[in-house]
């Protein structure tokens, strides 16, 4: 493709994500959400967190790797557990990158 | 879920939403790095590429549509992979008009541009503190740090092409998941909330394998449907 054409799917592209992404906003302001659809969208919610971890500690944007797979499990572990012991988010969170990069390095 | 009516500082509530985006920001620019070198190996021009990272605002569904065009998809088609594959921001959307009831509909409609998985999992969480102040406020916050390093991110891997030392890259998009683990962990209160997260995690690797794009969109939907229904 050339650069129009590319810039033509950044517009197109672009404005239907716009479209899906503005769409919940411009509902009334009283229509009110059921008890039932409120908790549909909790647990799809959460879930959609678990599965934004799981897909970014598989495969991030690159083919699947069980060596770096299990690297990042196995920093993932390291941040909860150290997270359970010490309840710090950021001591948590720097030591299990550096320690995942510290491996990473060591093992090419 | 509920937006908290009570009084509040919005000014600190944005920059409350400023400084929880924080230790996300350095995956968010590897992420975007990564769309840089591979948007620059896909023969997309560096305007172009800057230009799907403003409109698009999405790393995974900007990737989607490279790999489209490059198995020789049509302009068409790479736009209508684009869009499917964010179909998750209507979910979010969806849930994050319930937080910002009380918000004009016309800033939300100038925000809604900036609704991603960074700024909907953190504003998400904070609406479920006792007192989550104003949420709108949090979510601005969120989405104006987020800003920099994705634009950033976009231009150093398009000129660095691949350059970047792989430990480094490879620590780097760690800080993300890692991060949103520490949120759920720190938030987490058992039962049907325990059963969507085991749900989300185990279901969605094997349905983005099945159906690529699909998969995160639809681990959370039968999730969520499932334990909806339970609910009653």
């Amino acid at each position: 493709m050339s650069g129009a054409q590319w810039a033509a799917v950044a517009v197109g592209a672009g404005l239907g994500t716009y479209l899906l992404r503005i769409t919940p906003f411009l509902l009334g302001p009283g229509v009110e959400m059921p008890r039932r659809i409120r908790d549909f969208l909790v647990y799809t919610s959460l879930a959609i967190a678990a599965g934004i971890v799981a897909k970014a500690l598989t495969a991030p944007g690159e083919a699947f790797s069980i060596a770096d797979t299990a690297i990042r499990l196995a920093a993932l572990g390291m941040a909860l557990g150290l997270f359970a012991w010490r309840r710090n988010i950021l001591l948590s969170l720097m030591t299990a990158v550096v320690m995942a990069a510290a491996i990473k390095a060591a093992i090419g | 879920m509920e937006a908290d009516t009570g009084p509040h500082d919005s000014g600190a509530d944005f920059r409350s939403g400023a400084r929880a985006c924080l230790p996300a920001l350095p995956t968010l620019f590897f992420i975007f790095a990564g769309f840089g070198v591979a948007a620059r190996e896909g023969g997309v021009p560096a305007e172009a590429a800057l230009l799907m990272t403003a409109l698009v605002y999405a790393a995974p569904a900007q990737y989607a549509m490279l790999d489209a065009a490059g198995a020789g998809a049509s302009a068409l088609s790479a736009v209508m992979v684009g869009v499917t594959a964010n179909l998750r921001f209507f979910v979010m959307s969806l849930t994050l008009r319930g937080m910002f009831r009380h918000a004009p509909r016309r800033a939300t409609a100038r925000w809604a541009h900036f609704v991603a998985a960074t700024p909907f999992l953190l504003t998400f969480f904070r609406s479920r503190r006792e007192k989550p102040g104003d949420l709108f406020a949090f979510y601005r916050g969120v989405s104006v740090v987020m800003i920099p390093p994705i634009f950033l991110g976009t231009v150093a891997g398009w000129w660095a092409g691949g350059g970047l030392p792989p430990a480094l890259a490879f620590g780097g998009t760690l800080f993300m998941p890692v991060y949103f683990s520490l949120l759920i962990a720190s938030d987490f209160k058992g039962g049907r909330e325990a059963a969507a997260v085991i749900a989300g995690f185990l279901l969605t690797p094997p349905l983005e394998t099945l159906a690529p794009g699909w998969g995160l969109l639809g681990a959370g939907l039968v999730t969520g449907g499932a334990l909806a229904v339970r609910e009653r």
